[in-house]
């Protein structure tokens, strides 16, 4: 396989632009021929759908609609998370269904979520149009990794999950800050710079098996980049995103607004090797490599609280904090978030020093490396709500309409489901030791993975012990 | 502190050019974690009742448990659901509520079918679970629980006997303790004020003899908070709102040109 990017001459490239009729048989498409041969872009009813002003917005609407009513069922229905179906379709559903669907199609989830949707409806009307301010732009990303935290945490403490009210109140919060972004700054600044989800998002993306990319040889020669500005009648892209510099997924949304708008056909999807993202990021940043770091300790603190253990763990700690269970979890997720922070910073110190590297340089190239756990973990857990609770929201869903059923709540046996569960804990395991040593491993030349060791120890710890919990019997949640 | 980059090597800018075929590897395990989401079988994960615990009638020799969709009775839509042993009969089972006001309400009951087979009781086969009571005090402990979906070869069972969460034994307990079934009845309710409702349950058992029992009940409002609707209400509509004032006020993009000219 070539180490070089794949270029081609100008001329050669649009030698073999085809013009093709798009779906609705009005607007000429134009796409690059044979230029890549596993362009999912290639398939003319694809070009055409995504081309199309049904895309994103056949999708979008209704999830809006859904999430209307997940949000009236959260706020209004049953108060017991079990019998409610905003919970379940919030908690068993979709939030088990996100890492999955990240990991397979980047941030696609992006393009149809309600909460953009509704910013995109807000600034028709009201948007003022605000630059967003460099502060946001800056630290954007640690507000984000700061909620994630808060909001993890308020899980536990108030149980935001374990209540429809707390998850109703959760969303309305979301949806009223997003609603005021949409109203003051331009695009979509919340999914860009402060939806905690966008975060996660952005660091899963990375792994997901697909890629938007420009063609150079064709922006080479464009002046007008109405894919960042937008034109007449499609928008500018909405995350701010030059899709001709665009070397990672990280915030593309798949929202085609570019490939609409590109008049050379210049865009490429295509399928890539899960991960490889990770291989060679151009710019690690702490702050996200610091959000890969801590979702280790939040997928342990959400695993850990439903092993058997859990609930004398916090007896014992409850009766040494004067009786306060809230104290109680938050030393437990204090040193849980701590831990692998201190841990993969160990790793960067002793790495940092066979490199020659500073400490936090070495924590940011190298926390990139435990995002495919992170996936990993993140999947094999959200999995058993999903497998083993998901038929509940059809018994919910019934009792609306008077149908009182009840019956099994898995779709598959609990060997089965702790199969799957090990084999992409596996996958997560493979792929973060794959990518520590292919960011260790100079791209030519002879030598080593310089600095691996250290974070490779690190790593099959974080595996070690996320085995060991998933060996446990976890109890439902709803 | 903003990281230092330096590499030792220097990489290409963007080297995700050099893959874009679709990884055969990726596809097939792909395919594989498709094709097992996509089976669905009948899996030995039992689900009970995971609702909260209200009260229990005790009528003669008989306890019915009753619960609720929510931790307690509310005003609006309630879901009621009664447990009735197996040795009563079901099928006389008649539900009243009533408030100081003279207000009464009948609820009318019906019988909570079982998927995958069995009566309307319970637990589908994994009789004597209790699953319903448990759930009570897994709410009650500040965990939801769920939907008392037990877990198959003592899942939950583990997971859960320390944690509050309801929870079952594994199918082979349930067949040795040899439990009948309870009978679920079901039925929804309006309850138009806060405040205490007795509940009046009449029950006959197998024998033709009837009993009555009554229960205490609590009603409070049921939905959001009040507040916090107005805050977040105030807050959406006020910022939409100056957003649509400001945008008005704004000179229109021709208008903003012309007076640059000038």
């Amino acid at each position: 396989m070539s180490t070089q990017p794949r270029t081609r001459p100008v001329a050669a490239a649009a030698a073999d632009l085809d013009i093709q009729q798009s779906l609705n048989g009005r607007r000429p498409v134009l796409r690059p021929a044979s230029s890549d041969p596993g362009g999912i872009l290639d398939n003319r009813f694809v070009v055409g759908f995504l081309r199309s002003p049904l895309w994103p917005g056949v999708f979008a609407y209704p999830t809006l609609v859904v999430f209307g009513f997940i949000v009236y069922s959260l706020l209004w229905g049953p108060g017991a998370a079990s019998a409610n179906v905003g919970s379940g379709l919030t908690w068993v559903f979709w939030w088990p269904l996100i890492p999955l669907a990240m990991f397979a199609m980047g941030r696609l989830w992006c393009a149809i979520c309600p909460f953009g949707k509704l910013i995109d409806l807000v600034q028709k009307f009201a948007g003022l149009g605000r630059p967003v301010p460099p502060f946001l732009k800056k630290y954007g990303i640690w507000i984000i990794d700061a909620v994630f935290l808060a909001i993890t945490w308020a899980d536990h403490a108030f149980g935001i999950v374990d209540s429809p009210r707390g998850s109703g109140y959760l969303l309305g919060l979301l949806v009223t800050a997003s609603v005021v972004t949409a109203v003051v700054y331009e695009r979509r600044a919340w999914c860009r710079y402060l939806c905690f989800l966008g975060g996660l998002s952005g660091n899963y993306s990375r792994v997901s098996n697909v890629q938007l990319r420009a063609t150079p040889s064709i922006c080479a020669s464009c002046k007008d980049q109405v894919c960042y500005k937008g034109n007449g009648k499609v928008a500018g892209c909405p995350v701010f995103e030059v899709p001709r510099a665009m070397s990672s997924m990280a915030n593309c949304n798949l929202c085609a607004n570019c490939i609409k708008s590109c008049p050379s056909g210049s865009l490429r999807l295509s399928f890539r090797k899960p991960a490889s993202e990770l291989w060679f990021v151009s710019r690690p940043k702490l702050s996200e490599s610091f959000l890969a770091v801590v979702i280790v300790g939040i997928v342990l603190v959400q695993t850990v609280t439903m092993l058997s253990f859990w609930e004398p763990l916090m007896g014992s700690l409850s009766g040494v904090l004067f009786g306060s269970r809230m104290a109680a979890f938050t030393v437990v997720f204090l040193v849980a978030m701590a831990l692998p922070f201190a841990l993969v910073a160990g790793a960067s110190a002793v790495s940092g020093g066979v490199r020659d590297e500073r400490l936090f340089a070495n924590f940011a190239r190298f926390g990139y490396a435990v995002i495919p756990l992170d996936l990993g973990a993140h999947m094999a857990h959200n999995l058993f709500h999903l497998l083993a609770e998901s038929q509940s929201i059809f018994y919910n869903a019934a009792a609306l309409f008077g149908i009182y059923v009840t019956g099994p709540t898995g779709v598959l046996s609990q060997s089965t489901i702790q199969a799957l569960q090990f084999g992409l804990l596996g996958l997560g395991i493979g792929g973060s030791l794959f990518t520590a040593w292919k960011i260790a491993k100079p791209l030519r030349g002879p030598g080593g993975a310089r600095g691996f060791a250290p974070h490779m120890a690190v790593l099959v710890l974080f595996a070690a012990v996320n085995i060991y919990l998933f060996m446990m019997p976890m109890a439902h949640r709803a | 502190m903003k990281p230092h980059l330096n590499r030792p090597e220097v990489r290409p800018p963007s080297p995700q050019w050099r893959v874009s075929a679709p990884p055969v590897a990726a596809r097939s395990a792909a395919l594989i974690l498709a094709a097992a989401l996509a089976v669905a079988t009948a899996a030995p994960v039992l689900a009970g009742g995971g609702l909260p615990h209200l009260s229990n009638f005790e009528a003669g020799p008989h306890v019915v448990a009753l619960y609720n969709d929510s931790p307690t009775l509310v005003t609006g839509r309630n879901v009621l659901t009664l447990e009735v042993p197996p040795d009563a009969d079901p099928a006389s089972a008649v539900l009243d509520l009533a408030n100081a006001a003279g207000r009464s309400i009948h609820v009318q009951l019906r019988k909570v079918s079982v998927r995958g087979g069995g009566e309307s009781g319970g637990h589908g086969g994994a009789g004597g679970h209790g699953a319903a009571g448990e759930a009570s005090s897994a709410h009650a402990s500040g965990h939801a629980s769920g939907h008392d979906s037990s877990g198959a070869s003592g899942h939950s069972a583990a997971g859960s006997a320390a944690s509050g969460v309801h929870q079952a034994g594994t199918p082979e307990q349930a067949v040795e303790g040899a439990v009948a079934p309870k009978v679920r009845l079901r039925g929804a309710v309006d309850i138009p004020a806060t405040g205490t409702w007795t509940a009046r349950l009449r029950l006959a058992d197998s024998s033709g003899v009837t009993y009555t029992a009554e229960a205490t009940l609590a009603a409070v409002d049921g939905g959001p908070n009040r507040l916090y609707l107005v805050l977040t209400g105030s807050l959406i509509g006020g910022a939409v709102l100056l957003g649509t004032i400001v945008r008005r006020l704004r000179p229109a993009p021709a208008v903003a040109a012309t007076r640059r000219t000038k």
